[in-house]
């Protein structure tokens, strides 16, 4: 990414194999799984309510961060 | 002695330059004089009287994959002034596909651009494997010009197998890509198209969105080196998700030198500050070196449906959404059932609206009835003829449905992008290249064709947005640009002569109409043009409005800044 721009929000690509736990846990390491899990799906809804049996790919987008305010 | 010359023209070039009365002179397909008055006699003098004379319009969003193999006019894009359609897009194409996965790009390709089978079945005559063999099997009867992306899916499933479908790619299957994505340029293709967003037959990620992010920059690097386009469909109904694509494609283009395209650009009284967001976006990346360009259509959506077949009109809707998804007889013992009617009308007013649409069942129109008994329905909104029986429109909706055994067509006209005034700032920005117009899919849910008459009819004779030379500009000269068709897109000496002559205070779009002209069983929607009066191909008439179609075929394989291999 060019250092001129800041990303709209923090965001991560999940590795092959990997759901919304797994990047809790690697994105928040020191946070109570639980806590981070639910702050993910409540940032990235349009990947929770993704209609099955849709999955989580490689090329998708994860915020790690909420909305601007 | 010319082949052809239009006189008495009003010259609008492509460059967006004021037009000016003129006349332009063709020898063996190549435009090779214009001015005001030229010397010189030709073959066929055409007196245009003072309408006016563009470049043929290019469609850089299409997928006349299919059609283009039985139908080299890709009809009816030809008759609205289109004289280049870039095919491909989105990551489907028709090559290079093994045999043993015909079946399976066969029902994606139906699914995500609703064609009937019957009629992709009928047309679909595929005795070919490579990107080269599919260019080879239509180029010797187009009446249009065409231009075809590789679809990213593709090159994975050649190359992983079904494999493609379930997992990311190896480094030896990467390079595999790059070298098939390598012998597809050679063969012609114009670029690369992916998807961040279409979905299967089997409602699972395409193959390409399988793809980890070294794998899309590996192919970006080949699309480098041949100077190359990539078009990508990102999650166009989102601010956040579709500003960070637009970094994403930003770092693409500056770190292989690559113009990319995304298409939609798509306007929604959902998310109505969507646009303005992403373009502010886009001229971040432009100003710290990126070719990112925005595509946006010109016509509003109008989505026609029946329930025998999913559409994501309910996609957002998870009971409507997982009765239409069963078999017929299911779906109609759903409809029926007390408690499921009353989850479906529950939803129906209160449920979250699919991605960039507006969706207002009462407002739906019953577009087509089987029963000679409802054909008196046909063009009645739900909520009037609900209001005539005293019931409500939705179980109206679904008793219909139920009676006519699912064949009833419903139609949500205007469901997005429909607010002129908010899209015609965008519509004329620099930055935005007019497209995504799908000619060739969804031809059973709503007419693709006509954008470009529309530009005319809406944005420039009502709306005043653009003038008629920056609308002409748009639909040619830019388009020519950001694709690299160096020697299409302007009326300029040594240029192909692909020129529209048509009337700019009639040009438009006519009505949509349902035509059963394909292969086989199966009807599609399509809009005949309104003001167009001739069309050349390379120098030749391949349309005149008082003839309709001609039988030449002068048109030709594009390549982008690379030449098709003769």
């Amino acid at each position: 990414m060019n250092t001129t721009i800041t990303p709209v929000r923090p965001w991560t690509y999940p590795r092959e194999g990997e759901d919304l736990q797994s990047i809790a846990r690697r994105e928040f390491p020191e946070r109570p799984l639980e806590e981070a899990v639910a702050d993910l799906q409540s940032w990235n809804l349009y990947l929770v309510f993704r209609p099955a049996p849709a999955m989580l790919t490689c090329s998708d987008i994860v915020f790690t961060g909420p909305p601007a305010a | 002695m010319y082949q052809l010359k239009i006189t008495n023209a009003l010259v609008c070039d492509g460059s967006g330059s004021p037009a000016y009365r003129g006349d332009v002179a063709v020898q063996d397909g190549k435009i090779m004089a214009v001015g005001t008055r030229l010397d010189g006699d030709a073959a066929t003098v055409i007196d245009a009287q003072g309408r006016a004379l563009a470049p043929g319009f290019i469609d850089s969003h299409t997928h006349f994959d299919a059609q283009i193999t039985w139908d080299g006019l890709a009809t009816p894009s030809l008759e609205h002034g289109v004289t280049t359609v870039i095919n491909g897009n989105c990551s489907l194409t028709m090559a290079p596909v093994r045999a043993e996965h015909r079946a399976f790009v066969g029902a994606v390709f139906r699914q995500i651009e609703e064609m009937p089978a019957a009629a992709f079945d009928a047309g679909m005559q595929w005795n070919w494997e490579t990107f080269a063999e599919y260019l080879a099997t239509f180029r010797d009867n187009l009446g249009i010009n065409v231009a075809t992306l590789a679809g990213h899916s593709m090159l994975r499933l050649w190359v992983m197998g079904d494999a493609a479908r379930e997992r990311c790619a190896s480094a030896e299957e990467i390079e595999g890509m790059q070298q098939l994505l390598r012998q597809c340029l050679d063969a012609g293709a114009i670029g690369l198209s992916t998807s961040w967003v279409d979905i299967d037959h089997e409602h699972r990620p395409v193959p390409c969105r399988l793809a980890a992010p070294e794998e899309l920059d590996a192919l970006c690097a080949v699309l480098g080196e041949y100077g190359a386009v990539m078009q990508v469909v990102p999650e166009f109904w989102d601010p956040d998700l579709l500003c960070t694509r637009i970094d994403i494609l930003g770092e693409l283009s500056r770190r292989h030198g690559i113009t990319v395209t995304f298409s939609p650009l798509f306007d929604s009284n959902a998310t109505p500050d969507l646009v303005p967001r992403a373009l502010d976006r886009v001229r971040l990346q432009v100003a710290n070196g990126a070719r990112v360009v925005p595509q946006m259509q010109t016509r509003p959506i109008d989505v026609s449906f029946e329930f025998d077949v999913p559409t994501s009109v309910f996609s957002s809707r998870p009971t409507w959404w997982a009765t239409i998804l069963k078999p017929a007889g299911e779906t109609l013992r759903d409809f029926q059932d007390p408690e499921v009617r009353r989850q479906l009308v529950d939803e129906a007013y209160n449920g979250m609206h699919p991605i960039a649409m507006e969706v207002h069942f009462p407002d739906f129109l019953v577009s087509r009835c089987h029963l000679p008994g409802n054909k008196a329905l046909e063009g009645r909104r739900l909520k009037d003829i609900a209001e005539e029986r005293g019931c409500d429109p939705v179980e109206l909706m679904l008793d219909l449905a139920v009676e006519e055994q699912l064949r009833t067509r419903f139609s949500a006209v205007s469901v997005g992008h429909d607010n002129i005034s908010r899209i015609s700032g965008p519509i004329s920005d620099p930055l935005v290249q007019i497209g995504s117009g799908d000619g060739g899919a969804h031809v059973t849910r709503f007419a693709t064709y006509g954008d470009t008459g529309y530009l005319f009819s809406r944005f420039v004779r009502d709306a005043g947005a653009l003038t008629l030379e920056q609308a002409v500009y748009k639909l040619t000269g830019q388009i020519a640009d950001n694709w690299g068709l160096s020697d299409r897109g302007r009326i300029r000496p040594g240029q192909a002569a692909d020129l529209v002559l048509f009337d700019p205070e009639r040009i438009d779009r006519g009505p949509e109409i349902a035509v059963e002209d394909l292969p086989g069983e199966g009807y599609r929607y399509l809009r005949h043009a309104i003001g167009v009066e001739q069309v050349f191909v390379n120098g030749v008439t391949t349309y005149a409005a008082d003839g309709g179609y001609t039988q030449a075929r002068p048109g030709q394989l594009v390549a982008g800044r690379r030449q098709v291999a003769a």
